[in-house]
């Protein structure tokens, strides 16, 4: 059952007693959150079902679409800084045509995922949190439950197939852009003409870059999504609640990019 | 509920159209990457190495100066490497042909050249094993010879002012004859640093006066402007070193850079 | 028809529910009455298994709802249609599809047989030719007429009231009154009505009972409930300008 009981904790009695308690809840909200996602996933098999194609359909069109220009700007921006910082110490070694692949693997590896995550879970993650926590205190996922319409299949797996979906399309949309954005950069402020920033770009990326990159991509959307999906279904006391929910989806969301990058990194090279 | 029905197929198509070309264009990236050309023909070369010093696939391959294929695969052996490379065109192979890994920059770029030989010479057989030439990392020679360079120009300068000493050494003088060799085959073979070659064939040029001059030491002594020559010869080359030593930041900058990741 | 067996609940040290018992009967609209925070909403909730009761048994017909699971959780859920507090509507659905969504979810009836039925249910509580309103656009009054076609779309037995007048002004409230009514006699479906309005608990009620502080202190008729000795339970019909001969009039103090 996704709509929990209201919880009354007897008030700890000493610190190693608020300690124990803070590790158990942690772990079990972490548990429900999991058990959450697996639902969704299970559920995914609805997914091109008459009655969840249209709510998909609406997902992607909210997570994609809608979050196209902040990604734009954002990572164009990402392209340009990189590329004028790396440039401007390679060009101490005259070395300044490097920042194509400078750019394009940093992009590719790292700030392209990770970018997108980012905006994915400010905007996508804590609408997300902010919807189902709304629903949760106006009773509207308990009328669901009572309904007999899984909450999980209902409002979870189309953002959960959305995200999916759209979080690596986003990534590869916003490397394309930033590796374009470096190169007017390049073009303006560094002297590396287009052709050769190009060749420079593509010489050193590797199709390895790019889908360790939609990779990590992948998993960084479906971690923002279970955990603002979580949060949200955790929600209580009722405009605060929601507010709570939504700036806790967005802190635990960028936390877990940042860790769940570090190890997918790690994984991938050594 | 019409509305709804318009509004739904509308959304259907941004939606559709935008995944479609996202995936179009992750479709054209990738094969980018892959540094292949689908659409042309491909002669396929096969060349076994002993050590490939850090050639990568989709490297370059080059005939006089000039890119007429990639490197598609390499595979362990147990007498080497055998690299394959799709070439553009086929390559005519004769006897005294010469195929090796050359280091395109400091950054450590790779690329595979071809020689196919002399014009005249005799064709290879086919079906002949094609075997490419020993290593020769001309970054670990030049700094060896650096090294060895510094020595003695140290040496030098601790006996300022006679160079007799540094004729009667024996010892020194056989040290600077072996390092001079040294860097005579380095620069023959890649022809990179320009000003470290005249300075060598400079260098060339006294230690052969010295071999002339064999017994006669009085006159390499009393010979002003030799020795000014070589103190000036000396004071060029530790340049040369400094320089090399000033580059190594690049290359230490970018291995971290790309060693972030 | 529902059946409650000393059900005891806690929120913390807090005891919200001690040993509440009564039984509904088929065919019956059941009122629960009593002050804010006394346990109404609560005891609705343990009716469809939002809640779970600590200590006591909740029955659905024979089936002991307060143990399902799963698929007969479902199956029991599915004989009730609950009309909350709120009215609890989908807020980016509008109105013709929050009422279809039970259909479209749980069945597999074609669009027009949809459309139809959906109409039915919303001509029942005379709304009609507002299909396409959002519930962001509606009334308080509307909105729960809305949920209220949405809890009947699938015909079940039972309906749960909570507070199905709280927040609307008195025409609207006795509109809303009428459509229980109307829902009783028309499709005989059982009624259990959490609300603190007496008013349309002595209209609607064929039974009323009153809960205080966890506990029942009154189950009897509409007629019986306001000629209650109680003590809690006279303040409470006091309150409301009620008195025991059964007229309201302004309770005397607030004239002289």
């Amino acid at each position: 059952m996704i709509t929990q009981e209201p919880e009354f904790l007897p008030p700890a009695l000493n610190l190693r007693g608020r300690l124990g308690r803070v590790v158990l809840l942690n772990c079990r909200n972490a548990g429900r959150a999991l058990l959450i996602l697996w639902e969704a996933l299970l559920s995914l098999r609805f997914i091109f079902s008459k009655r969840s194609r249209g709510t998909v359909l609406h997902q992607l069109y909210v997570t994609g679409i809608k979050s196209l220009g902040v990604i734009s700007v954002v990572a164009m921006f990402t392209g340009m800084i990189l590329a004028l910082q790396t440039g401007l110490e390679l060009r101490k070694f005259g070395q300044e045509v490097n920042i194509g692949a400078a750019v394009m693997i940093s992009m590719l590896r790292e700030m392209g995922p990770f970018m997108t995550a980012l905006i994915l879970a400010a905007s996508v993650g804590s609408a997300m949190a902010a919807e189902l926590g709304t629903m949760t205190v106006s009773e509207e996922i308990a009328a669901l439950e009572v309904m007999s319409i899984p909450p999980v299949r209902f409002l979870v797996m189309p953002r959960l197939a959305a995200m999916m979906v759209m979080t690596p399309i986003l990534t590869f949309y916003a490397c394309m852009l930033g590796v374009v954005g470096g190169a007017v950069v390049g073009l303006t402020q560094l002297g590396v003409s287009m052709p050769a920033y190009i060749d420079n770009a593509t010489r050193w990326a590797a199709n390895k870059d790019l889908y360790t990159g939609l990779f990590k991509a992948f998993v960084f959307g479906i971690m923002v999504t279970t955990i603002s999906c979580y949060q949200g279904f955790a929600t209580s006391e009722g405009a605060v609640g929601v507010g709570r929910a939504t700036r806790r989806s967005v802190i635990i969301s960028y936390l877990a990019i940042l860790v769940v990058g570090y190890i997918i990194t790690r994984l991938f090279y050594e | 509920m019409r509305r709804n029905r318009l509004r739904e197929l509308s959304l259907e198509v941004t939606v559709g159209t935008f995944m479609f070309v996202a995936l179009l264009s992750l479709c054209v990236f990738t094969i980018i990457l892959s540094r292949e050309n689908v659409f042309r023909k491909a002669y396929p070369f096969e060349v076994i190495f002993d050590d490939v010093i850090g050639l990568r696939d989709g490297d370059n391959v080059v005939i006089r100066g000039m890119t007429i294929g990639k490197v598609k695969a390499m595979v362990l052996q147990d007498d080497g490497v055998r690299v394959v490379s799709a070439l553009r065109r086929p390559v005519r192979l004769k006897k005294d042909y010469k195929i090796e890994v050359v280091i395109s920059s400091v950054l450590g770029g790779r690329y595979l050249q071809i020689s196919e030989g002399a014009a005249g010479a005799e064709d290879l057989p086919a079906g002949e094993i094609v075997r490419g030439q020993p290593p020769n990392d001309i970054m670990a020679l030049v700094s060896g010879v650096a090294a060895d360079l510094k020595d003695i120009t140290g040496k030098i300068n601790a006996g300022q002012g006679t160079l007799g000493k540094l004729v009667n050494d024996e010892a020194l003088y056989n040290d600077a004859r072996a390092v001079v060799g040294e860097l005579k085959m380095a620069i023959k073979d890649r022809g990179l640093i320009n000003n470290l070659e005249t300075s060598l064939a400079n260098l060339n040029e006294i230690t052969d006066k010295i071999n002339r001059g064999e017994g006669t030491l009085g006159l390499l002594i009393s010979d002003e402007s030799l020795y000014l020559e070589a103190k000036q010869l000396i004071g060029d080359i530790r340049a040369t070193v400094d320089d090399m030593r000033e580059t190594s930041p690049i290359v230490t900058f970018s291995s971290i850079f790309f060693g972030a990741f | 028809m529902i059946r409650l067996e000393r059900v005891t609940k806690y929120f913390g040290e807090h005891k919200v529910l001690d040993a509440v018992s009564f039984a509904v009967e088929r065919g019956e609209t059941f009122v629960i009455v009593g002050f804010s925070g006394a346990g109404k909403s609560v005891t609705l909730k343990h009716i469809i298994r939002l809640l779970t009761p600590d200590l006591g048994k909740v029955y659905v017909g024979d089936a002991l709802i307060s143990a399902a699971r799963g698929a007969d959780l479902a199956r029991l859920r599915d004989r009730f249609g609950v009309l909350f507090q709120g009215a609890a509507l989908l807020q980016w659905l509008n109105v013709f599809d929050n009422v279809a969504l039970p259909l479209r979810e749980k069945t597999t009836l074609s669009d027009a047989e949809i459309e139809k039925r959906v109409a039915e249910k919303l001509s029942q509580v005379n709304l009609e030719g507002v299909y396409d309103a959002m519930p962001a656009e509606l009334s308080g009054g509307m909105r729960k007429r809305v949920g209220l076609a949405r809890a009947l779309v699938m015909n079940p037995e039972i309906i749960l009231y909570d507070e199905p007048t709280s927040g609307l002004d008195p025409v609207t409230s006795r509109a809303i009154d009428q459509l229980i009514d109307r829902m009783k006699v028309e499709l005989n479906v059982t009624s259990v009505v959490v609300t603190h309005d007496l008013f349309s608990a002595l209209a609607i009620g064929t039974r009323i009972a009153m809960i205080y502080d966890g506990r029942i202190l009154e189950i009897s008729r509409p007629g019986d409930f306001i000629r209650s000795q109680n003590e809690i339970v006279k303040q409470f019909l006091e309150a409301q300008y009620i008195t025991q001969r059964g007229v309201w009039e302004r309770a005397n103090h607030a004239t002289q």
